[in-house]
């Protein structure tokens, strides 16, 4: 059963098309997907002197949030584990 | 999605999430979503806005879900927090207070919404100048679970025929 479970997991992970988190996820996740290449001169945890645009205006309309927040991969995986305890995958989201 | 789980002219106008599992068509979920957002501003309290609209016509659009048949129906509430201007020097923290969010956590779901429906809260918080796809923090609360019923016949074949 070992065995067949590890076959499993190393087809999935084969089949991700991005990596998995390399944190855990509970019920509040912080991601952070900017690589740290030392090009930016700018700080993480500093202001950025000209700053982008408000979430809260990011977004069109409501349908925009919604699409957005349902093909966020760790949305997902937070909301799949907490509501479904198990994998989004095998869910039907339309 | 609309037609055919909606019908023209009738509430909900539609529907912002359906979930369901292939081949358990009779035990799927309507997600109604509403959006609250709040901006954090310079030496000033935070800008939040439409959280009367999200009360009234989410717990109107809520009764729509549950008329059209669901399993279970959830109004989820998803707080759009732009937390750049707090001053808090770990960015992780750069959230609105919850004392700020009091008409929102303090709204009377028991007595002013079906008690068939349950409530979720999404955050999705805005903590430094990247992008919100770039940095971000997601939370997720599952406030109240939504009352399981008998599923609708013909809300059941709609989704089977649905070609997803």
């Amino acid at each position: 059963m070992k065995i067949l479970a590890r076959l499993k997991k190393t087809i999935r992970t084969f089949i991700q098309k991005e990596p998995p988190p390399e944190y855990e996820v509970t019920q509040f996740v912080i991601s952070d997907r900017q690589p740290i290449t030392g090009a930016s001169k700018i700080s993480f945890f500093v202001n950025n002197p000209q700053p982008g645009a408000s979430v809260t205006r990011t977004f069109e309309n409501e349908d925009d949030v919604i699409n957005w927040l349902m093909s966020n991969a760790d949305f997902k995986h937070i909301f799949s584990k907490i509501y479904f305890h198990h994998p989004l995958s095998s869910i039907i989201v339309a | 999605m609309k037609e055919p789980i909606t019908e023209p002219k009738k509430k909900p106008g539609d529907i912002d999430i359906l979930l369901y599992k292939e081949g358990n068509e009779s035990n799927a979920v309507g997600i109604e979503c509403k959006i609250v957002k709040s901006e954090s501003l310079e030496n000033q309290p935070p800008k939040i806005n439409k959280i009367t609209s999200v009360q009234k016509k989410g717990t109107k659009q809520a009764d729509g879900y549950i008329n059209i048949g669901f399993s279970r129906v959830f109004l989820m509430v998803i707080l759009l927090d732009d937390g750049r201007h707090y001053k808090n020097p770990n960015f992780v923290f750069r959230t609105t207070p919850t004392e700020e969010l009091k008409e929102l956590y303090d709204f009377d779901w028991n007595t002013k919404m079906n008690t068939e429906v349950g409530i979720i809260y999404a955050y999705v918080n805005q903590l430094t100048s990247n992008h919100i796809n770039q940095t971000k923090g997601l939370g997720l609360r599952i406030e109240r679970e939504a009352k399981e019923r008998i599923q609708c016949d013909g809300l059941t074949e709609k989704i089977k025929n649905l070609n997803y």
